[in-house]
């Protein structure tokens, strides 16, 4: 569960798979982050994301502000795949399906 | 060439890759997203920037970013693409071995600061 001012922005993909909580950070642009989308997608993942290219600027720092201090990544790029308190950065799909069956905890 | 079309845009790319001895993204389902990415960027901004990285909306913190980017040619020549995977080496296909290449972030941090205290001043 992401703060407030994050959670109000997310929005969820249905999948019959719903072991752990994933939420990703995308841009509306990016194949990448539309690969990441499919390939969750694919496998019957239930989601959350959340387009950060869409959001008002001042919003976007507090976001981008937030994944910073929280999981203090190398960068911060896209998409940002958090599940459960892991998290991936960029699409990377070996790494994702470690994380996906490892769980985060 | 009207670069806010598809078929604009990828004339532009395709002669970016001329002029710089690379191919295009042979897989057509990601060449059209990269493509159509370029274009509402181009639309909503006012220049091609990078359709996998955030840009500001401010032209001079995003000019690096601008397709092609400044970091497109060394990405090219050491990893066989660029970050996007819309430009290529022209043995890309023969050399790496598989669909794409995760190409890390060459961007230098200072950057992306300079775009993160822009949003900021925005707050």
């Amino acid at each position: 569960m992401f703060p407030e001012f994050i959670e109000k922005y997310t929005q969820e993909v249905e999948g019959g798979n719903a072991d752990h909580e994933v939420t990703i950070f995308t841009l509306s642009t990016c194949m990448w982050c539309k690969k990441c989308k499919k390939y969750l997608k694919d496998k019957e993942i239930k989601y959350k994301y959340i387009d950060v290219d869409k959001i008002d600027p001042g919003e976007k720092s507090k976001i981008l502000q937030y994944l910073r201090e929280t999981y203090k990544p190398n960068r911060v790029a896209y998409p940002f795949v958090v599940c459960d308190d892991k998290f991936v950065v960029g699409y990377d799909p070996n790494k994702m399906e470690e994380m996906l069956t490892e769980g985060g905890t | 060439m009207n670069m806010e079309t598809k078929e604009g845009m990828k004339t532009f790319c395709e002669q970016v890759a001329s002029r710089n001895g690379w191919i295009l993204n042979k897989d057509d389902e990601t060449l059209e997203e990269l493509i159509e990415g370029l274009v509402h960027n181009k639309i909503n901004l006012g220049y091609q920037s990078c359709p996998c990285r955030l840009a500001s909306g401010k032209r001079d913190l995003d000019r690096d970013l601008i397709c092609p980017c400044d970091y497109a040619k060394l990405d090219v020549i050491e990893f066989g693409a660029c970050y996007c995977n819309l430009y290529l080496r022209p043995d890309f296909y023969e050399t790496i071995g598989e669909e794409y290449a995760i190409v890390p972030e060459r961007r230098p941090v200072e950057k992306e600061k300079a775009v993160l205290d822009y949003f900021n001043e925005s707050k």
